[in-house]
């Protein structure tokens, strides 16, 4: 799945200087592994103010929930100048759960059609 | 083993199942397939119209076969999770596997007079490079 997060480059007083949004992918590693959300490409911000880029707010927002995350090093930018962001870390973590909280089978009272993707085998070199 | 001109069968297995498996050999490694009855029958279903046709590049073999529909009939069709292609082979040791999917991230119970379609995607079941 994808989620859609708007990321905000922010001053160390939390005021904005440029956002974008960043489409990520779950890539999730089964109980009770955390489930990281990862950007498949670099975020560009356009700079809106000048101003000492210090930190992100990263903002779920169909979830409506968010965090902040200090950037390595502060850094100058000035208006116009395009940022270009590389993710190190998941865009977001959501936590492992439990492996032994049990799941029953639920029952399917309709049709149910599953189209898997296109599997791939590659010969070995 | 070869891939051409063979027959290929379909099962599903429930939640214990080890099919995700990568390193099996055979259908007869593959555990827990789903319990006989209620429209289910062992060893699943053949495959129809199985094709091999070039794919999208020199080199690239696509894999196609018609959908396959399961229906829960007098009862339900209990915990499915997986799907395992194979080889029908006419002994044990013939009957190789060829591919796996896992259906879905939480088993499901097929229930009586509903329909199971395993759509096979426009791309094909899978491409050999």
């Amino acid at each position: 799945m994808t989620a859609r997060f708007i990321v905000r480059l922010l001053t160390a007083d939390g005021d904005l200087l440029g956002w974008t949004e960043v489409q990520a992918e779950a890539k999730p590693q089964g109980r009770p592994r955390s489930t990281p959300f990862k950007a498949s490409t670099p975020s560009v911000f356009l700079v809106e103010r000048d101003g000492v880029a210090t930190q992100l707010s990263i903002h779920w927002a169909d979830l409506d929930v968010a965090r902040l995350t200090p950037l390595m090093e502060p850094s100058s930018v000035l208006a116009g100048q395009v940022v270009q962001f590389h993710w190190i870390e998941p865009v977001w973590m959501v936590e492992g759960s439990k492996v032994e909280v049990p799941l029953p089978p639920v029952t399917v009272r309709a049709p149910v059609t599953i189209a898997p993707p296109t599997g791939g085998l590659t010969a070995l070199a | 083993m070869s891939l051409a001109s063979t027959a290929y069968r379909i099962t599903l297995h429930t939640s214990a199942s080890n099919a995700a498996t990568a390193t099996l050999g055979t259908i007869a490694s593959v555990t827990n397939e789903v319990a006989e009855g209620n429209g289910y029958s062992s060893s699943g279903k053949a495959l129809a119209s199985e094709v091999w046709t070039v794919g999208a590049s020199a080199g690239q073999y696509k894999f196609d076969a018609d959908d396959v529909v399961w229906t829960g009939t007098g009862g339900s069709i209990a915990n499915i999770k997986f799907a395992v292609i194979w080889i029908s082979g006419a002994s044990a040791g013939a009957r190789h596997l060829l591919c796996n999917s896992q259906l879905t991230s939480s088993q499901f119970t097929l229930s009586s007079g509903n329909t199971l379609t395993i759509q096979m995607s426009s791309s094909g079941l899978l491409t050999l490079a």
